[in-house]
């Protein structure tokens, strides 16, 4: 589980390189991951997440537990925070 | 990202205020340390009717701020500061002189509710400050920076002392000036 998004669930896509003569050789397209801590302010502490662009977008807008919330009842948060 | 103020932040707003504010300002400082919440439309809503239920109250505080802001539009204000030749301050006109003189005026503001518009003044002239007395009572008050009177007057002294003394060498200076780039 190490280039998943813990908020949006985001993985590595698989696909192909192709030249100028159609030539495929295998690729992936990564996620754009980091670390990144975030502060709980229900809960008065801080929580470190590998989140995506996508996923730091989503905690700006909707809130980060509400984000958490959403990712624990989707299934993409493993982990316990 | 749009948030809701829970406290007073210089040079952002004041409580209860809903401001926009770049994300990593918000989500690494103003709600870390509690200055802010995120304003989600629920917070928004909230926060609404918060103001609503204080709507009564605050008709009378209104009420102050306008008779006060009658007060300030009254008054013409000039301060006074050293200025270099070309009108420049030696230092500026914040705030904080704006406070002062208000205060020898009878009116008791806190500095952070007066507001230079365009910064610190650092020239001589006429400029404007916006003062807040209530989030709907926001006054705009005019100022002028003068030259300190003991200073213009010891000016005068040496200037015309100075226009004596340049009247004499000034003519063969200009011409050496003139003559080094040519060769």
């Amino acid at each position: 589980m190490s280039q998943v998004c813990e908020i949006t669930g985001k993985k590595p896509m698989s696909g192909h390189n192709v030249s100028h003569a159609h030539n495929k050789t295998k690729r992936k397209f990564r996620v754009n991951l980091f670390k990144k801590r975030f502060y709980i302010p229900e809960e008065d502490r801080w929580v470190t997440l590998k989140v995506s662009k996508e996923g730091l977008k989503l905690i700006d807008k909707i809130g980060i537990s509400a984000a958490l919330k959403q990712a624990k009842e989707k299934g993409y948060l493993t982990r316990k925070i | 990202m749009e948030i809701i103020l829970l406290k007073d932040v210089e040079n952002l707003g004041f409580k209860d205020d809903v401001v926009s504010v770049k994300n990593g300002y918000a989500r690494n400082y103003l709600i870390p340390q509690g200055y802010a919440i995120l304003a989600t439309p629920s917070a928004k809503k909230q926060l609404e009717e918060k103001l609503c239920q204080r709507a009564h109250k605050e008709k009378s505080l209104i009420e102050q701020a306008e008779k006060l802001a009658e007060k300030i539009k009254a008054l013409e204000i000039k301060i006074p500061a050293k200025a270099g030749k070309q009108g420049k301050l030696f230092g500026s006109v914040n705030n904080a002189d704006l406070q002062k003189v208000l205060a020898e005026n009878g009116i008791e503001l806190e500095k952070k509710f007066i507001k230079v518009i365009g910064g610190n003044v650092k020239r001589l002239g006429k400029y404007m400050a916006q003062i807040r007395l209530h989030r709907e009572v926001i006054v705009e008050l005019p100022f002028e920076v003068v030259k300190s009177e003991e200073q213009s007057a010891k000016e005068e002294e040496t200037e015309t002392v100075a226009a004596q003394a340049e009247s004499m060498p000034e003519g063969p200076q200009e011409e050496t000036a003139n003559e080094n780039p040519e060769e």
